[in-house]
């Protein structure tokens, strides 16, 4: 479990509301969680380079979260991308796929689907992590 | 305006029976008016033939008063003006005018000029040259006839010997009057224009009656429909009478405004649809994240609640209700921008049957019965299946709201192949839509479900059938049931 305890999940989300939900949620679960509010700031998080899994909204204040999951994909391919947005069209969904997002979260969402994407997501990190890059 | 086409046409009308009554008439008029000349200038030819004859003997014996006792009771007579013996010299020899006796004639007078008028007279004037009309000095229309008294051998012989070199020796002159004969014609002619003015104006009227029947009404009609189209009111109709082209206009006029009047309540329908998807999209997107994080938190402390059934309950309430707000919320968003149909060719009755199947079991609960007519021989259809799904779900759902649950709902799914269409009916025989329901029915947020509907059902049918250049008709009669009806264009293939 020790690699479990290793890194947590950082959320790209601009609304503090969700943002602190998120918080209360993931936290009472014992997941560390890290935000940040817009793109520019996602970019330069130090969480990048060591998180477990990413929560990002579509919709940001300064760019498209599809961007940085295509840089998130590119950097750390086995670290699980899940997008959250408030409308999902057949075309999103397309494209998130496409661009390597694990999952797709929808606006609003309860604790129970929250829980169920995060973990899910971090499973799958945890799967696609090459022994080595475990300490 | 409208006064001028009759107006035009019996003035047309008016002039052209106006001429073509007056000309014959003129004709007529004028033949019979020279027939009766001829016959009056015959007349004064056999006066003066029978005076020269009667009077030769007494010329002979030279009895001057015998001569113009015979002039006198001769010019006496009823229609006779005068008649007049002019020597070679032109003075009056006999007269039946005492006054007129030994006055010379000017050879270049009236009743000298047919023989004089140029150099010596010639002796065999033809008689239509001897005669001449003209007015006397008491203004009465006068036909004179001149005859000339050749000179004959018994004359050189008689006891007043005339030479025998002398070719004539006097003329006969016999006026006579043409007063009755210009009665005739002038009383012809008052009689005839009097019934001319009584057939003119008879026809006119009948004219008038029949234009404004057959013509000016229906245009007022025509022209009153028109402005009341002009000023909005596209529900305008022109009365449409009888079989003849303007009857026709009308059926037409009438056929355009209710095609215009369907295009326009199709265009602010439209329009209204765009107005309330781009309205609903930003609130949509506004509303999400403050519901993101009510839902999360209510449900955190709903699984959090323990013993406390107060607050679970409460809890319960507000994420239920939390839940509701995002179904709204994403049918409004499916509604504001409906996902680009992914089109294939589609067998329609798949999409039915599975329709069908996703209503069975609520149906089946409701005791509704469901019965699919025949799907084969159809088209293919070019349409995103799953699209068209939730339209025929969102159709069959709404008929069993609108059937009875006590065994005798039924709905009826047809389709027919027409025109380059498929058409899918939806039928059932439940309430049924009143007119002033049925004008809103496509509209967001437009429900008679009170909270079991979010009102979005039928707008968002109406968007995925357009999007697939389709359209949704709806007929009902309140009480007996209602129709749904969805066009698609077809593609051309049989479903083999």
């Amino acid at each position: 479990m020790s690699d479990r305890a290793f890194g947590g999940v950082l959320v790209v989300e601009d609304e503090p509301a969700v943002r602190e939900s998120v918080q209360r949620v993931l936290g009472a679960e014992g997941i560390a969680v890290s935000f940040a509010r817009d793109l520019r700031s996602a970019l330069r998080h130090p969480w990048r380079a060591t998180c477990r899994a990413v929560l990002c909204d579509l919709k940001l204040p300064d760019g498209s979260g599809l961007d940085f999951l295509k840089v998130m994909h590119a950097d750390r391919p086995h670290v699980s991308v899940v997008v959250c947005t408030g409308f999902a069209t057949a075309e999103t969904l397309a494209e998130a796929t496409a661009a390597g997002a694990e999952d797709v979260l929808t606006k609003p969402f309860d604790t129970a689907e929250l829980l169920q994407v995060v973990v899910r997501a971090i499973a799958a990190t945890d799967a696609a992590t090459p022994k080595e890059d475990l300490v | 305006m409208t006064r001028r086409i009759s107006t035009q046409i019996i003035v047309a009308v008016g002039v052209v029976s106006a001429v073509t009554i007056a000309v014959p008439t003129a004709l007529v008029v004028r033949a019979h008016r020279a027939s009766l000349l001829a016959e009056r200038t015959h007349h004064a030819h056999q006066i003066a033939d029978t005076i020269t004859r009667s009077t030769h003997y007494d010329m002979l014996e030279n009895r001057r008063d015998n001569l113009q006792r015979q002039i006198d009771a001769i010019g006496r007579q009823e229609g006779i003006v005068g008649v007049r013996l002019f020597n070679k010299e032109g003075r009056v020899v006999f007269s039946s005018d005492p006054l007129d006796i030994g006055r010379t004639v000017d050879k270049r007078s009236e009743s000298c000029v047919a023989c004089h008028a140029n150099g010596p007279p010639s002796p065999s004037l033809p008689a239509a040259q001897r005669s001449r009309i003209f007015t006397d000095r008491d203004g009465r229309r006068v036909l004179g006839v001149i005859h000339p008294i050749p000179n004959e051998p018994t004359c050189a012989t008689a006891c007043h010997a005339h030479r025998a070199s002398d070719t004539v020796l006097g003329v006969l002159d016999v006026d006579l009057s043409l007063a009755d004969i210009e009665d005739t014609v002038e009383r012809g002619q008052v009689r005839t224009a009097a019934l001319a003015v009584v057939v003119i104006t008879a026809s006119s009227l009948v004219l008038w009656a029949l234009s404004r029947r057959l013509v000016v009404a229906p245009v007022e009609a025509l022209a009153a429909a028109t402005r009341r189209v002009a000023s909005g009111d596209l529900s305008a109709e022109v009365p449409v009478r009888g079989r003849n082209e303007l009857a026709d206009l009308a059926r037409s006029w009438n056929d355009m405004t209710r095609r215009l009047s369907e295009a326009q309540r199709q265009l602010t329908h439209a329009d209204k649809m765009a107005a309330v998807g781009r309205l609903s999209a930003g609130l949509a997107h506004e509303i999400n994240n403050p519901l993101t994080a009510v839902l999360t938190y209510a449900s955190f402390w709903q699984s959090r609640s323990g013993d406390n059934a107060a607050l679970r309950e409460d809890l319960d309430v507000i994420v239920r209700e939390t839940k509701r707000c995002r179904d709204i919320v994403r049918g409004l968003l499916d509604f504001a921008r409906p996902s680009a149909p992914v089109q294939r060719p589609v067998a329609l009755g798949d999409v039915v049957g599975r329709a069908a199947a996703v209503v069975a079991h609520p149906l089946a609960l409701s005791r509704i019965e469901l019965s699919l007519g025949p799907t084969a021989d159809l088209p293919l259809v070019k349409a995103d299946p799953n699209q068209i799904q939730q339209v025929l779900v969102n159709l069959l759902m709404n008929a069993a709201d609108a059937v009875a649950a006590d065994g005798t709902g039924r709905i009826t799914v047809t389709t027919r192949s027409a025109n380059g269409h498929v058409e899918i009916d939806v039928e059932d025989n439940g309430c049924g839509i009143p007119d002033e329901i049925r004008a809103h029915l496509f509209e967001p947020f437009f429900s008679t479900k009170g909270p079991r509907g979010t009102g979005l059902g039928l707008s968002i049918s109406w968007g995925i059938v357009k999007a697939h250049g389709g359209a949704i008709e709806v007929s009902s009669e309140p009480g007996r049931g209602s129709r749904f009806t969805v066009r698609l264009p077809a593609k051309g293939e049989e479903v083999t």
